[in-house]
């Protein structure tokens, strides 16, 4: 083998080594998450594995679970497991928002949500599209819209906010353990401590809102957070002009 | 409040942060990316794969011919459910190859095409997922400063890991077979390479 080949081979070697350490799985729900989903959707030879990362569901409650998407009985389902629920739990179908297909009509809502008040470490924001789905998302840390494709047609949304809280637990218990050595019999004491860290959430605010969206149209939606159960939502719509945006009013928008 | 001063009330607080406003809009539909999702399932892979990579080639003995050969190939694989993961390909790549000894400077370069078939078997472990195959192909040499010409053809295993949905690395181990006027080799080789899928194909 001349020269020029060793140092590649290395590289390789190195690059295969690099990839094979990178394993951090503890284990692989895969396999027993396929088996439940049978059960679940009740037919076998269902298929499952992880769908890529869904913009629309990067819920801050579930960071831990695992997403996966699953196929078979003639459907497509979403689903949720919490790692441990794939052993002996079961997983959640979720029904996460679907941008519409490019040949559908479409409008585009932008939703910017204000916060006047906040308690917790985050906001877990829902919006909500009647019969479509949600989105779920954590508060933008740059507190900027988000902006996702709507069918063109009369359209609920309920749009909401809640405060997320963690709970640090701490735990202390003792246990005793006991050795002969020799004649004698040893007992010890020992100490055990483990730290839980658990997030859940608090109702916040939640208003809901009706738009006639209509195709190509793009329309800002402010959703003013106070507090709990303070909330308001305005509504313009975007009409481009030579000078910039013009703010008009929302077609057919009615909070409910 | 009525509808009209809505936009009034907005205009007013959005004027003073116009960059809030100005976004990307977020697409996500999950049968775009169950494509990808299906591709790595057995038996499910409906949609060809094109992949590009690069290769790096030695022969494993030292007989004063090829010393290395660096160059593209693309593959077009369809999975065929069998039961296993189990992938049929045929792929082209093209690169140069280098004669060494006291070859003439201008001999020693040479344009190379060679087209192939492949199979291969795959199993994942975690994120990665390992495949075992064999394939042969033919490959035709033009060199490129004279009409010197070689051919043959090459068979051989090969074996290499995935990650994720996009790349892969391989390492092959085969026999070649070259034959020019009257001259011929028969060479076992060592090639290691890099592919990425550029997409799926509906």
């Amino acid at each position: 083998m001349s020269a020029p080949t060793k140092p590649l081979i290395l590289l390789y070697l190195g690059l295969a080594v690099s990839q094979a350490c990178a394993i951090r799985e503890p284990f692989r729900p895969r396999f027993e998450a396929r088996r439940m989903v049978e059960e679940q959707l009740g037919c076998a030879n269902v298929l499952v594995a992880e769908p890529p990362p869904n913009p629309y569901a990067r819920d801050p409650l579930t960071q831990e679970s695992t997403r996966l998407v699953a196929w078979g009985c003639g459907r497509v389902v979403q689903l949720r497991c919490s790692p441990y629920a794939t052993r002996d739990g079961r997983c959640v179908e979720e029904r996460i928002y679907e941008s519409p297909r490019s040949d559908e009509p479409r409008a585009t809502l932008k939703v910017l949500t204000l916060y006047h008040s906040s308690e917790g470490i985050l906001q877990r924001e829902r919006y909500r599209i009647a019969g479509r789905g949600e989105i779920v998302r954590p508060r933008d840390p740059n507190d900027s819209a988000f902006a996702f494709p709507i069918h063109a047609e009369p359209t609920r949304i309920q749009l909401s906010s809640d405060p997320i809280f963690r709970h640090i637990a701490h735990h202390h218990w003792t246990t005793t353990e006991t050795r002969r050595r020799g004649n004698y019999n040893i007992t010890e004491e020992i100490d055990h401590y483990s730290t839980t860290i658990h997030h859940y959430s608090e109702p916040g605010c939640a208003r809901q809102l009706l738009l006639d969206a209509q195709p190509g149209a793009t329309y800002r939606v402010v959703f003013n957070y106070r507090g709990r159960n303070q909330c308001d939502i305005v509504c313009a719509r975007e009409v481009p002009t030579e000078s910039g945006v013009v703010l008009l009013g929302c077609p057919g928008f009615q909070v409910l | 409040m009525s509808a009209r001063l809505l936009p009034l009330l907005l205009l007013g607080s959005a004027s003073l942060a116009e960059a809030q406003w100005d976004v990307p809009v977020t697409e996500y539909r999950l049968d775009d990316q169950l494509l990808d999702v299906l591709a790595d399932e057995p038996g499910h892979l409906r949609v060809p794969r094109l992949a590009l990579g690069a290769a790096f080639f030695a022969p494993l003995r030292d007989n004063d011919q090829d010393t290395f050969s660096l160059g593209g190939h693309g593959s077009l694989a369809i999975e065929v459910p069998l039961g296993v993961r189990f992938t049929v390909a045929g792929y082209a790549r093209g690169g140069m190859w280098r004669e060494g000894g006291d070859l003439d400077e201008e001999t020693r370069k040479h344009v190379m095409l060679d087209v192939g078939g492949r199979a291969r078997a795959r199993f994942s472990a975690s994120f990665l997922t390992f495949f075992l195959g064999g394939h042969g192909g033919y490959s035709r040499d033009w060199a490129v400063t004279n009409d010197a010409r070689t051919h043959g053809w090459h068979a051989g295993a090969h074996a290499g890991f995935r990650t994720g949905r996009a790349a892969a690395f391989e390492v092959e181990v085969g026999f070649n077979h070259r034959a020019m006027s009257d001259r011929r080799w028969f060479d076992p080789y060592l090639q290691i390479g890099v592919a990425f899928t550029l997409r799926r194909i509906r």
